[in-house]
C-alpha cells in the first residue's frame, strides 16, 4: 500500500485514524493488521481494555498472534510508550513492527493531554531510521477538538472517512503543539520546600516523609525518592547552583517538583530503549518508569521537573 | 542520618567488598575507585549489599561498568544480600534478573568456586 508517510519518513509511518468510536469498523486498519501478520511482522496493540475487546472481535483467532499491552498501565505516563515500543522492535532484530495505539483515551487529564501530545510529536523524531508503522487511535466522537488538532500537528498522515491524506498542520521536523510547552502554574502556597546543594539524604528523607503522610504505599514511596533522588543527582552533576524542591497534594495526586539552573537539550532524554546493562543516563529513563507523570519545562538556565504519583482512591 | 562506608577483605581468592549505608551520585566514586582496587588484585568479586539503603542509577552504572570488565576477562562480580524494597533501581531496570544474586556472603562464596590458585586465603 503507497502512502503519503513513505516520503516523509525513512523509516517510520506514524498515521492517526480518527473513528467515531468503533475503531474495528475501519477498514483501513483491518487491512493494516491483515498486511502486518501476513508479512510476519511483529504486531503489538497496546490500547485500553474497552478498545481491546473491540479489536479482539475484529481479530478473531489472530488475535493470538498479537502482543497486547493494556495502555492505561503502559502509557499512564505518556514518556513510558517511546521506550516501549522501541524495546518492542528490538525484540524483532531486523524485521518489521507495527503497532497499533491510542496515546489518548477519552478521560486523561489535561496534563496527561498535554505530554500525550509531546509524545506523539517525538515519536516522529524517535523512529526517524526504525522501520515501523505505528497508527494511532483517535475518538473524535469522546475527546475534545483541541486533542483532535494536536493530532492532525503531530502526524504526517491522517485517515479520516475513509480517506488517506497528508495532514496540513504537520511541519517537519515535528515539534510539540505550543500548549506543551506552556510554563506550569507555580507550586501552591501550602506546598514545603527544600534547598538542596550537596547532600541528597535529606532530599530523599523530606520526600519520603511526604509520601508516608499521603499514604503512599511503600514500594511506591520507594519509587518516588528514587525517582526525585535521581533528578536532584542531575542537578548536582549539571549545575552549580543547587536546587529547589517543592512537594504538595493535589486532587488524588502526590506532586513533588524539582527545579534548578540546568537545562535539558535532547529532546529525547529518557525516552530511548534500554539495553540492561548499558552504562549511563538511566536516570530519566528510570523517573519515566515509576511516576504516573512527569512534567519537563526546560530552557536556557531553568529547568523544571514536576512528578506526578496517583494516591489510592478512598 | 543514614552514613556511607565501605570495607573489603579477600576469602579464598576472592575480594568482598561490602557496602554500607546509601550509594548516590556523592559516594559511588569512592565504590568506583575500591572495586578497582579489587578488581586488580582478583578476577572474582562479591559485592555485598546487605547494608546498602538506598542505591540510585549512577551507582549502578558503575557497578554495571565493573560487571563487564569482570565478564570480559573470565571473571565473576557477584551481588549478595540485595533487598528489592531498597535497591529498586536493580529490578527496574531489568539488572536483578541478568546479574548473579544471592541471597548473602556465604552463598556467594560458594558459588564463586574453589580458589583459582594454589593459596587457599589466610
Amino acid at each position: 500500500m503507497a502512502s503519503p508517510a513513505a516520503a516523509v519518513s525513512r523509516g517510520l509511518r506514524h498515521l492517526a485514524i480518527l473513528h467515531h468510536g468503533q475503531p474495528g469498523d475501519v477498514s483501513a486498519l483491518r487491512g493494516i493488521v491483515r498486511d502486518s501478520l501476513d508479512r510476519d511482522e511483529g504486531l503489538l496493540v497496546a490500547v485500553p481494555d474497552a478498545s481491546a475487546d473491540r479489536l479482539r472481535a475484529v481479530l478473531g483467532t489472530e488475535s493470538s498472534r498479537v502482543t497486547w499491552m493494556d495502555m492505561t498501565s503502559l502509557g499512564r505516563n505518556p514518556a513510558r510508550i517511546i521506550p516501549a515500543i522501541l524495546a518492542f522492535a528490538a525484540r524483532h532484530q531486523g524485521r518489521k513492527v507495527t503497532c497499533i495505539n491510542e496515546p489518548v483515551w477519552p478521560g486523561r487529564s489535561a496534563g496527561e493531554r498535554q505530554e500525550a501530545a509531546r509524545h506523539e510529536a517525538l515519536v516522529n523524531l524517535a523512529f526517524r531510521e526504525v522501520p515501523a508503522t505505528i497508527v494511532c487511535l483517535y475518538d473524535t466522537t469522546a475527546l475534545p477538538r483541541s486533542v483532535i488538532a494536536d493530532a492532525a500537528a503531530t502526524h504526517p498522515v491522517i485517515l479520516s472517512e475513509g480517506r488517506e491524506q497528508a495532514s496540513t498542520s504537520y511541519r517537519e521536523p515535528a515539534e510539540p503543539p505550543a500548549r506543551c510547552n506552556r510554563m506550569l502554574a507555580p507550586p501552591p502556597r501550602q506546598s514545603c520546600e527544600l534547598r538542596y546543594h550537596r547532600d541528597l539524604r535529606p532530599v530523599r528523607s523530606f520526600v519520603a516523609k511526604a509520601a508516608q503522610q499521603a499514604g503512599l504505599s511503600s514500594p511506591r514511596a520507594a519509587d518516588l525518592v528514587l525517582a526525585i533522588s535521581e533528578l536532584a543527582a542531575n542537578t548536582l552533576r549539571h549545575t552549580r547552583a543547587g536546587g529547589t524542591l517543592h512537594v504538595w497534594r493535589s486532587s488524588g495526586a502526590l506532586i513533588c517538583q524539582v527545579q534548578d539552573t540546568g537545562q535539558i537539550t535532547d529532546p529525547l532524554a529518557g525516552r530511548r530503549s534500554q539495553s540492561a546493562d548499558a552504562p549511563g543516563g538511566k536516570g530519566l529513563w528510570l523517573v519515566n518508569q515509576v511516576c504516573d507523570l512527569v512534567q519537563i519545562r526546560t530552557r536556557t538556565g531553568s529547568t523544571t521537573i514536576r512528578l506526578h504519583m496517583r494516591l489510592a482512591q478512598r | 542520618m543514614e552514613e556511607f562506608r565501605l570495607s573489603s577483605e579477600t576469602r579464598d581468592g576472592v575480594a568482598i567488598v561490602k557496602v554500607h549505608g546509601y550509594l548516590d551520585v556523592t559516594t559511588c566514586g569512592e565504590l568506583d575507585e575500591l572495586l578497582a582496587d579489587a578488581r586488580r588484585q582478583q578476577s572474582r568479586i562479591i559485592l555485598d549489599l546487605a547494608g546498602v539503603r538506598f542505591m540510585d542509577t549512577s551507582s549502578l552504572s558503575v557497578i554495571v561498568a565493573h560487571w563487564r570488565k569482570l565478564e570480559g576477562r573470565g571473571g565473576r562480580l557477584l551481588l549478595a544480600g540485595a533487598q528489592q524494597r531498597y535497591i529498586r533501581a536493580l529490578w527496574i531496570t531489568g539488572l536483578a534478573s541478568r546479574m548473579s544474586l544471592y541471597d548473602d556472603v556465604e552463598e556467594a562464596l560458594a558459588a564463586a568456586g574453589p580458589p583459582e590458585t594454589a593459596s587457599s586465603g589466610d
